[in-house]
């Protein structure tokens, strides 16, 4: 299986960020790749490890990004392409995206696209799906687990274990696909010193793109803080309060007069 | 008037709570110009809910791949269904209720109706041309005001938004039939195999109650108490990452951005400690009680009411006051 991870750089959510004139302020914080994205590329190369096949990874962002694409070269990945947009053009946003990265993978071969189901700074999730339609391949999102077909006839279909509102749905599917990964597949490996050092020498090749216009997107007028919670009520025993909230809830044991 | 166009999603043959939310809200805005849009096998079993909550008009997919058992998975077929209707329909915005189904199939349908996407919002308003709306974005520790123009503007709803309240409609429900057929032998995705999710057998997204357990809950007793407690107030049980590591509940009941987001009445957060990644799945709901040992557990800045003490020792004491309580009040 060659696998295609795409991965995004975003800032650190767990450093500290603020909001300032309806801007998030990330000057503070450090860039990491996508945790999300992070799984997917595990995901990947532990199947390849297992099964055999390669992976390779493809980013669109500045060159300051190239970050998440060494990282994830370091935890195993052959190659990396960064998709750059010509000078002068805006970054690429909403389907724009999407659009950009369905144009470059239109151009490589593969058997199966991995994205993580979102990413940490958007909380958005659309990308994957909108990558599938993009591409016209069959797609399944929220994956947690990837596995070959039992079927070993034939090397074209993937097992695919999504977690869905109320069950867990095993999927045969078949490739060329996109799949979008949760991060409760797998806990990304910490490369170490030596796959650090490994990375630098793999390629990284740098393609320039138009950004994609005219293409539907949200405009965010501003950033605010969350609404806060007024302090909780500390509750001592007999811890009336909390009881009182629960207490309408309780239902009768079966077997009890009804009341 | 701006057209609405609310996805009703079915699950087991019950129209989902969060589906009745968007409905509920769509209404508010809308009024008469409210449409729903079912997929189903069987769809007639929901005309008499969707009356119920003030809807005119639905339009209606009737096909066997939407069948609780079917063997094809639903991504597909609902998103190719949803823009046969849209096509019919011709909205200015159309409402999902959020959840791993709209995730699955939204952007998706953004592409094929070029179309922009405003995902998982917490608030939303249409003005002519367009939605306005409130989402929480960086693992919701931040709230974006966003704005998307087109037609149709595409929205996915966060249950516990809105509540879902019943309203007679003023006029009998009149069904769009819209032809559409799915070709299962096309399909290039199948169902090999289907689990079933969360423990005690109530769905955290339906539920009034969750009771989730965290790391504090370190053992089989412990479970039972959880377990126990959430059987007697019929809520579900629900579990944040440490709790599942440790191995004491399934996955399918992980609540958190990496999980299920579920916003119910009353929450209660047992030896949870609060991590943010926690707190983003959980965070809209009404009341939140959290027990926790440790009085500065940051899950205490997110309860309406704390109990600083050990489950162990709570929990039992609960059951037995909230018996006596239910008693005394019957």
């Amino acid at each position: 299986m060659k696998f295609i991870v795409c991965i995004k750089q975003v800032p650190d959510v767990t450093s500290l960020l603020r909001v300032e004139n309806g801007r998030i302020d990330t000057s503070a914080g450090r860039m990491a790749l996508n945790a999300f994205d992070a799984s997917a590329a595990e995901g990947a190369i532990a199947f390849a490890e297992r099964c055999g096949g390669e992976v390779h990874v493809v980013l669109a962002g500045p060159p300051e990004a190239e970050g998440a694409l060494r990282k994830a070269l370091a935890m195993g990945a052959a190659a990396g392409v960064r998709l750059q947009v010509r000078e002068g053009d805006a970054p690429p946003v909403g389907q724009a995206c999407a659009q950009m990265l369905a144009d470059h993978l239109r151009t490589e071969t593969f058997d199966a696209i991995l994205c993580g189901k979102q990413a940490q700074d958007t909380d958005a999730g659309v990308t994957p799906a909108m990558l599938a339609a993009l591409l016209g391949l069959p797609f399944v999102g929220n994956a947690i687990a990837l596995e070959p077909d039992p079927d070993g006839r034939s090397d074209n279909h993937l097992l695919v274990t999504r977690q869905a509102d109320a069950r867990q749905e095993i999927t045969r599917i078949q490739t060329p696909c996109v799949v979008s990964c949760s991060n409760n597949m797998c806990d990304p490996r910490i490369p170490n010193i030596r796959s650090v050092m490994a990375a630098r020498k793999k390629p990284i090749r740098t393609k320039i793109m138009e950004t994609p216009v005219g293409l539907p997107a949200l405009a965010v007028q501003r950033y605010e803080p969350m609404p806060g919670r007024p302090p909780a009520r500390m509750v001592d025993e007999p811890w009336d309060e909390a009881l009182d909230v629960l207490a309408p809830y309780v239902k009768i044991p079966s077997g009890s007069p009804a009341p | 008037m701006a057209r609405l166009l609310v996805f009703v999603e079915i699950r087991k043959r019950h129209i989902t709570r969060p589906s009745l939310e968007a409905l509920s809200r769509c209404r508010e805005i809308g009024g008469k110009s409210v449409a729903a849009a079912i997929a189903s096998d069987a769809p007639a079993a929901s005309f008499e809910a969707l009356a119920r909550y003030g809807i005119e008009e639905a339009f209606v997919a009737t096909d066997p791949v939407f069948a609780p058992d079917s063997s094809i998975p639903q991504g597909a077929p609902l998103a190719a269904a949803l823009v046969r209707i849209a096509e019919q329909a011709a909205p200015d915005v159309v409402v999902l209720p959020s959840g791993e189904t709209a995730r699955e199939i939204l952007g998706a349908l953004a592409v094929r109706m070029a179309a922009p996407a405003l995902p998982d919002v917490s608030r939303f308003d249409v003005f002519e041309g367009g939605v306005e709306a409130a989402r929480p974005v960086f693992t919701a520790g931040f709230m974006a005001r966003v704005r998307a123009e087109g037609a149709p503007v595409l929205v996915s709803l966060r249950g516990g938004s809105y509540a879902a309240s019943e309203h007679p409609a003023a006029s009998p429900l009149r069904i769009r039939d819209v032809p559409f057929a799915f070709d299962e032998k096309q399909s290039r995705t199948t169902l090999h195999k289907v689990s079933a999710g969360t423990s005690g057998g109530v769905d955290l997204a339906e539920a009034a109650v969750v009771v989730a357990a965290g790391r504090g809950v370190r053992d089989e007793q412990g479970k039972r108490l959880i377990e126990e407690l959430a059987a007697l107030l019929g809520a579900a049980v629900g579990a944040s990452r440490g709790a599942i590591e440790a191995g004491l509940f399934p996955a399918a009941s992980l609540i958190g951005q990496t999980g299920k987001t579920v916003s119910p009445d009353v929450y209660v957060a047992v030896g949870i400690s609060g991590a943010l990644q926690h707190v983003a799945g959980m965070a809209d709901s009404r009341t939140i009680i959290a027990v926790n040992k440790d009085p500065d557990a940051p899950v205490f800045r997110h309860a309406t009411y704390g109990i600083a003490g050990d489950l162990y020792e709570i929990l039992p004491a609960w059951i037995k006051a909230l018996k006596k309580k239910a008693a005394a009040s019957k």
